[in-house]
This record gives structure tokens, C-alpha cells and sequence, in this order.
């Protein structure tokens, strides 16, 4: 058995397997599920990254049949680094989680006590889904594969007892939903024209005309609300603010990045937009101008925010706008480059952006659990003094933060210099304009935080006793960006397996 | 369309759509919950006579026995349960939900913007403003049109993957095709589609408070000797049915879903009667059983690796045992979730049992509408 069947394999059904374990059986369970599924996941992305820097792209020909009659599992370098970037958060954030839902052999039947039965489980089978989109060649499975994350998502959300948080799991299982049957139906008529699921014989046929102009806007506009791009934003900062605290970075950091990835299957690598001269250039500018207003919309509520994790969440509406911006700037080429590639520095920052925000938003979030947690409170004012006592907390959500504001040396700043690079090199002025001021309103809002959580505290009442793991496990996400600003070299060299280049 | 059809065939094909469109038209419409619950069953009914009547008596067993059948009994147990709360008829909610914004608008700085607002999906578009109503239509019929020209004008290719499906169906193990597909060429699909059920069960299961959906009265029961007795009839044929369904899932229609279904139809009667305590939350056994057929699929697809090279490959000559095994054990674990779902139907919020006494219509705010359909904000105030 060569690696690829056996890692992909692995990396769905690790963290599957594990979900089954973690529900079947009993609290003692749900820490060896835990355990089962990050090691599973872990060790599939280190496989899959070794395979595939030894042999090129892979795939995986489930039942033997191939395509089109079978499924295929394909592995690139781009579904490489996103497996892995799950690998290391998920299991950080599951570390987390099991210090924060505390010790789970001491449950009873409180309401409270259902998130900590119920966590585990729905979130290994959110993590099997992410592994499966990412490994996926085929369009009905992307489909079915979005069914488990929008449904065990959603259901995370719900396990914050309170009302609100009900309420925010159902409007985004609503959304979700929706957004599921815009993209079937994008299948559906893809099926109809084509004859064929597979993306690889779709992008073959050099899918073109009317039917699949139709099929890539509605499997888009789906795929759109689910990643919560503005204006279809509305549904995530109730939902990524009311889940708790591990169910928030895993939504922020990673569940919106799955649908964001399938747009980039799509419309880069099936349909081979992104090209100069390419017809779509319209479409790239639409979304790219998206993502400019979430930029600008989702960091300005962020700094009228008056609780912390909301205005977390909104960060996330206006960093999702960056992922956006690379669009239009990976048609425009700089003199001399290779006319059937894109622009390989907006490619490679968009990507990267994409980890930078990662690791970034799940430190953040579980800092920001930490400070919560230890003030029994969720308003920013009332975080005041939280840095004298929990500095490590304090230290990763600031971290976490001026990364995203690009400040170097972070995964954050090499993702911006390179955006901003692809812009300045194809004299896009207006964009590179832009990526910086969002720059600066992030570390507006961050710094709004900083100020309160360093001045004396007012408040008589005491703090509460924050686990050290919950700490430790937001300052090592935290670590991890700065050490991918000072050494971006081998993520980027992973990423360029398979190229920058529409598939064959 | 090689066929010609004789008129009582057009006939009963163009009785089928009209009743559809009728059926659905008359659910978007209808304010009455109870009338549309009943409608939609019926519809899932009708539904399954088209299908039939396009040769897929696969889909027409699994619509009958999915979507009429177990959704069905879903609907109707949230509408039970939003009848006790008096909140059955939609003047009642919208009160219900009037009375929480201005809860909601009194309350302090720091919850502003916090809940999402009671907008489109709360009130259900059909009951907004006639602008946004209008618009709303005017967007969907010009994406409905824009597709029905697309279906219209698709390119006359021949369909390549029926015939691929046929020529190795023989390598399957199996003859029917439907069941290839589901069990072999796309077996992984099949897999995750199980894996969406059990996740579905933990959702609902994570969001019980801690009152069951569907518990009855013992006295009820006793007045009730026809459940009693239809029961004691039915379940028994379910069985037998779901057995043979399995079995024939391998050359004719029939397979894991339609069994699972018909046998999750047998328990949610038997809970109904009160002939089955609801299963008791935590059981262990219910849970292992619950995800038994997802575990031994997995099992069987990753066993054979070291043979086949890939997962979900049979080896050779082991086809057919090994898609009867998995078939079995799927249609009694899509069973247990489906019943699990049927009873686990959370209570939220929950109803205190001694405001339930004083009035039906008490909810978890301490609030209670009288009969004239105030609001009054604390029982204890009133008295």
C-alpha cells in the first residue's frame, strides 16, 4: 500500500473513527477521542506532506473503480497545507477544550455538562468533514462532506446553553442549509451539461457557456454565505460569538476557511479563472471589491463592539475580506511572468493569509475564553487588569493580534508583504491601499483591548481560577505565528506542489 | 420516452402533478400549522406515486418512508409540542415574539445587537412586507426561469455513466444497480451520508434540557385501545418487511435506507402506544448500536486495504457477503437514530412541570398568556 490511500484514509477517517469512540464510549471516552483524532489527523498530514514532496500530486481510487464511475480523493500541495494547518489548530484547540469543559469523568446531567458530553464527538466529525473537503475530487462528495460540517458546526454553536447562542446555531444551520442546496443545484446542472462529478474531468472539458455560468454562480452564492463573505456576513458574529469558547476558534480559524477553499477548487483550478484575458475577469473584480467592503464594514464594527468575543467575530467578517482580495490580483501579472500561471505573489499570500488567520483567530479566541473565563464576564470593559493576572492569555491575544494587523515578524506580515507585492508589481495601487488600511484598523481594535486589559482593575470581584492548560495552549497558537513570520520558506515550497496554475 | 402512453396513464400523470402543485402551493400558504404538517405528509405521499411513475422505486420507497413517514411524525410532534405551549396558532407567536423584543430592547448596553434579530427566517418570508414579499418572488422566478431555460437548451450527450454502471455491474457483487452505486462505486458518499444521521442524533440529543419530547399520559394510553391493538399488528409486518427489504436490496428495490426507515416507523408506533419506554438517555447499548453500522463499514472498508490497496474495495469474490453484512447492520443502526431523533426532540426551553399545572401555556420567562391573550409577566405577581 503506497502512502497516498493510506494517509487520506487516515485523515478522514482518523478523526471519524475517533467521533465514534468519543460517543459510544461514555465520559471516560471522550478524552481518548480527543487524543485518537489529533494524533490521527496529525500523522496524516505529516504523511501526506512527505508523500506528496516525493511523488507530486496523488490521488486515491476509492473502491479501486477511478473516475467517473468512483470517487477520487486528490492531494495537492494547496490540500496539503490546509489539512495540516487543521492538524496543528484542532488539536491545540482540542487541548484546550478538555481543560475548559473540565474534568470530564465529573460529569452530571447539568445543561452546562451536555456541551462538555457532547463537544468532542461533533467536533471530530467537523474535523473528518474539513479533512474530507480538503482531500476531495469529486463534487457530490464536496456536497455531502458539507452536510456533516454545516450540521455538526451549527450544532457546536448550540451547545452554549444560552439562549442567544440557540437562537445564532439556528440561523446558521438556516444558512448553511440553504447555501448546501445552492451548490447542489450547481452539481445538479453540472451533472446534467458534462455527465461527469469528477473535478478533475469536469476541469477537462474546460466547463464554459451559459449552463455552467449558471451552475458556478449558484454553487458560488452558496459557497459565499457559508464562508460569510459581506454581505452575506450577518449570520457569523452571533453565531462565532455565542458558541463556547473552543467552538468559536474552531468556527473562526477553520470551519469558514473549508467553504472558502471549495470557491478556490472551483473557480481557480476546475473553471481556470484567475488567468490574463480570462472572461471571469469581471467576476474576479466582484469578489475582490467584496472583500474590500468586509475589509473596511467588518473592522469598523469591530471597533464598536462592546463585548470581546463579538468583536472578535467581526475581525474574522473583515479578515475573510482579505482572503477575497487575492482574486483580482492573481490575473494581473508583472512583466515577464509566466502568462499560464497566476500572479504567484498573490497566490501565495492569499494562502498564506488563510494560515496566518488560522493560527491567529483560534489564539485569540482562546485567549479570549481564558479572559472571560477569569472575569465570569464576556463586556470589554470589564476585562480591566486581566494582563497583571493572566499575562500569557494576554500575550497570545496580543500575538494573535498584531499579526493579523501585519506587524512582522509574523505569518501575518509575510502574508500582507506579499498581497501587497502582487499589487505594487502590477500597479494596482488602489488594493495595496486598501490592504493597508485594514492593517491599520486591525491593530486599532486590538489595541482597544490591549488598553483595557492593562489598566488597574476597578472591579471588587475577584478573578476566577483559569486552568494553565487553557494558557498554554493559546500561547503555543501564538508562537506559531511569529515562528511562521520568521520561516515561511517550507509552507510556501508545500503549497507549490501541483503549481500556480489552472488544472489541465 | 420510447413508449407511447396510453390516456389513463396521461391521466394519471397529470392528476399527480396537479396534486403537487396543489399540495405545495396550499402548505407555502396556509397559516394553520396542523393543516400544513398533515399537507406536507400527503405531499411526500404524492411525491412517491411520481416516482414510481418515473420508474425509481428506490427514491419512491425511500420518500414514502423518509420523507412522509418519519419527517412527518417529526412535524407533528413539534407541533404537539408548540400546541401545549399555546403557541399553536400563529397570532400566538407572533405575540409570543412582539413580547421578547420588547425584552429584548429593555435590557442593558452590553446585550445590545447580541441576538439575532427576529428578521426573514423568524417570521418566514410569506409573512413580511409586501415589497420584500414581492421582490422575493420576483428573484425566484427569474432564477427558476433562468435554470428551466438551462435544462431546456443542455447539450443532447448521452448519459456515459448509466452505461459505465452497467457494464460493471457484474464486478459488483450486486444486481441492482442502485444498490452498486450506493454500496460499491460510491460507497464512501453512502458512509458519510450515515455518518450525517449520527451527527443529526448528537445535535438533537445535545440539545435536550432534560425533558423528553414524547412521553404519554398512562391513563391516555389506557382510552387508547385501537393504537394498542394496530400496533401489536403492524410492528411485526414492519419486521418482516425490513428483513426482506435488505435482502432484496441486492437485485431489486429495496436496501439499508427503506429498512431502516420502515423499522424506525415500527418503534416510533411502539413509542407512541407506549408499548416501548422512550430510551433512556446515556444507555450505553442504545448509543453503540446507534453507531454500529457506521463503525462496521468503516471496519470493512479499511480491512480490505491490505488486499485492494484502496478503502471501500471489496476483495474479490467477498462482494456480495460483505454489502449484505454492511446493509444489515446500517438498517438497524439507521434505525435506532431515527427512532433516537423521534424521541429525543428536545423541550426548549423547558416547561416547569408546576407552571404546566397552573396553565398549559406557562414558559421558562415565568411569563403566562391568558386566555385573552395578554401577556402576564410573573404568575406570582398576578395572584
Amino acid at each position: 500500500m503506497s502512502g497516498a490511500p493510506l494517509w487520506t484514509t487516515v485523515a478522514v477517517m482518523g478523526p471519524l473513527v475517533a467521533g465514534i469512540v468519543a460517543l459510544a464510549g461514555g465520559r471516560r471516552a471522550l478524552q481518548s477521542g480527543l487524543v485518537l483524532g489529533s494524533a490521527s489527523s496529525l500523522a496524516a498530514a505529516w504523511g501526506l506532506a512527505h508523500t506528496i514532496m516525493d511523488e507530486g500530486v496523488v490521488r486515491h481510487l476509492l473502491g479501486g473503480w477511478g473516475r467517473p464511475l468512483g470517487i477520487e480523493l486528490y492531494v495537492d500541495g494547496l490540500a496539503a497545507v490546509m489539512i495540516s494547518v487543521t492538524a496543528v489548530v484542532g488539536s491545540v484547540v482540542s487541548w484546550y477544550s478538555s481543560a475548559y469543559f473540565g474534568d470530564v469523568a465529573d460529569l452530571r446531567e447539568s445543561p452546562a455538562a451536555r456541551g462538555a458530553r457532547f463537544f468532542a464527538p461533533l467536533w471530530l466529525f467537523l474535523w473528518s468533514a474539513m479533512n474530507g473537503i480538503y482531500v476531495s475530487g469529486d463534487m457530490f462528495n464536496l456536497y455531502v462532506m458539507m452536510e456533516v460540517l454545516g450540521l455538526s458546526a451549527a450544532a457546536i454553536v448550540t451547545l452554549a446553553v444560552t439562549r442567544k447562542a440557540t437562537l445564532a446555531g439556528m440561523r446558521y444551520l438556516f444558512i448553511s442549509l440553504a447555501g448546501s442546496m445552492l451548490f447542489l443545484l450547481g452539481v445538479a446542472l453540472l451533472y446534467a451539461e458534462y455527465g461527469t462529478l469528477s473535478l478533475e474531468e469536469l476541469a477537462a472539458m474546460n466547463p464554459g457557456g451559459a449552463t455552467a455560468g449558471w451552475a458556478l454562480s449558484a454553487m458560488t452564492v452558496g459557497l459565499l454565505a457559508k464562508t460569510a463573505l459581506f454581505p452575506l456576513h450577518s449570520w457569523l458574529p452571533p453565531a462565532h460569538a455565542g458558541a463556547p469558547a473552543p467552538g468559536s476558534a474552531i468556527l473562526s480559524a477553520l470551519v469558514v476557511k473549508a467553504s472558502f477553499y471549495v470557491i478556490v477548487r472551483l473557480w481557480m483550478h476546475v473553471f481556470g479563472y484567475g488567468l490574463p484575458a480570462a472572461e471571469a475577469e469581471g467576476a474576479l473584480l466582484i469578489l475582490g471589491t467584496l472583500g474590500g467592503i468586509a475589509i473596511i464594514w467588518g473592522s469598523l464594527l469591530a471597533l464598536r463592539q462592546v463585548s470581546l468575543k463579538r468583536l472578535i467575530a467581526y475581525s474574522t467578517v473583515a479578515q475573510i475580506g482579505y482572503l477575497f482580495v487575492m482574486f483580482p490580483l492573481l490575473a494581473e501579472l508583472a512583466p515577464g511572468a509566466d502568462p499560464d500561471a497566476w500572479n504567484l505573489n498573490a497566490w501565495n499570500g492569499g494562502i498564506y493569509h488563510l494560515i496566518a488567520h488560522a493560527l491567529a483567530k483560534a489564539a485569540m479566541f482562546l485567549a479570549a475564553g481564558s479572559m472571560t473565563y477569569a472575569v465570569a464576564d464576556d463586556a470589554i470593559e470589564s476585562i480591566s487588569g486581566v494582563a497583571h493576572r493572566l499575562p500569557m492569555s494576554f500575550l497570545a491575544f496580543g500575538l494573535g493580534g498584531l499579526s493579523l494587523a501585519g506587524i512582522p515578524p509574523s505569518a501575518g506580515y509575510v502574508s500582507k508583504w506579499l498581497l501587497l507585492n502582487a499589487a505594487l508589481e502590477s500597479g494596482q495601487w488602489f488594493w495595496a491601499g486598501l490592504i493597508a488600511l485594514g492593517g491599520l484598523l486591525t491593530l486599532a481594535y486590538v489595541l482597544m483591548v490591549g488598553r483595557y486589559a492593562v489598566q488597574i482593575r476597578h472591579s471588587p470581584e475577584p478573578f476566577r481560577t483559569v486552568p494553565r492548560r487553557m494558557e498554554w495552549a493559546a500561547i503555543t497558537l501564538a508562537v506559531l505565528t511569529v515562528a511562521l513570520g520568521l520561516r515561511a520558506v517550507e509552507p510556501l515550497a508545500l503549497l507549490s506542489i501541483g503549481g500556480a496554475r489552472p488544472w489541465p | 420516452m420510447g413508449i407511447p402512453m396510453t390516456p389513463l396513464e396521461w391521466g394519471l400523470d397529470a392528476t399527480v402533478a396537479l396534486l403537487l402543485v396543489g399540495l405545495a402551493g396550499r402548505i407555502l400558504f396556509t397559516r394553520d400549522l396542523f393543516e400544513a404538517t398533515v399537507l406536507f405528509i400527503a405531499f411526500g405521499l404524492t411525491l412517491s406515486l411520481a416516482w414510481v411513475r418515473l420508474g425509481a422505486a428506490n427514491v419512491a420507497l425511500a420518500e414514502a418512508a423518509l420523507g412522509a413517514g418519519v419527517t412527518g411524525a417529526l412535524f407533528l410532534t413539534a407541533f404537539h409540542r408548540l400546541a401545549r405551549r399555546g403557541l399553536a396558532h400563529p397570532l400566538d407567536r407572533q405575540r409570543y415574539r412582539a413580547d421578547e423584543l420588547h425584552d429584548r430592547s429593555s435590557r442593558g448596553r452590553a446585550d445590545r445587537g447580541d441576538d439575532p434579530k427576529p428578521a426573514l427566517l423568524d417570521v418566514g418570508i410569506l409573512h413580511g412586507p409586501l415589497w420584500l414579499r414581492a421582490s422575493m418572488a420576483l428573484a425566484g422566478l427569474a432564477v427558476t426561469g433562468g435554470i428551466a431555460a438551462r435544462l431546456l437548451t443542455l447539450a443532447d450527450r448521452p448519459p456515459s455513466l448509466p452505461i459505465l454502471v452497467e457494464a460493471h455491474l457484474a464486478e459488483t457483487g450486486v444486481s441492482n444497480p442502485v444498490t452498486a452505486v450506493l454500496l460499491n462505486f460510491r460507497a464512501y458518499d453512502t458512509l458519510l451520508e450515515v455518518a450525517v444521521l449520527v451527527v443529526a442524533m448528537i445535535a438533537v440529543g445535545s440539545l435536550d434540557r432534560g425533558s423528553r419530547a414524547f412521553v404519554r399520559d398512562p391513563e391516555e394510553l389506557e382510552e387508547d385501545p385501537v393504537l394498542d391493538a394496530l400496533s401489536r399488528l403492524v410492528v411485526p409486518l414492519a419486521g418482516v418487511a425490513a428483513v426482506y427489504l435488505v435482502w432484496v436490496g441486492s437485485h431489486g428495490p429495496g436496501g439499508a435506507f427503506q429498512a431502516g426507515a420502515l423499522l424506525a416507523g415500527a418503534g416510533v408506533l411502539l413509542v407512541a402506544a407506549g408499548l416501548m419506554g422512550p430510551v433512556t438517555e446515556g444507555a450505553a447499548p442504545i448509543r453503540a448500536l446507534a453507531v454500529m453500522g457506521l463503525a462496521i463499514f468503516i471496519a470493512v472498508g479499511a480491512g480490505s486495504m491490505p488486499w485492494t490497496g484502496s478503502f471501500l474495495a471489496y476483495p474479490p469474490g467477498t462482494e456480495y457477503g460483505l454489502i449484505l453484512l454492511v446493509e444489515a447492520v446500517l438498517a438497524l443502526s439507521i434505525a435506532v437514530v431515527l427512532i433516537e431523533l423521534f424521541v429525543d426532540v428536545p423541550a426548549v426551553p423547558h416547561v416547569d412541570p408546576a407552571l404546566a399545572k397552573v396553565d398549559p401555556t406557562g414558559d421558562p420567562l415565568g411569563r403566562r398568556i391568558s386566555p385573552d391573550g395578554a401577556v402576564i409577566r410573573n404568575p406570582d405577581e398576578e395572584r
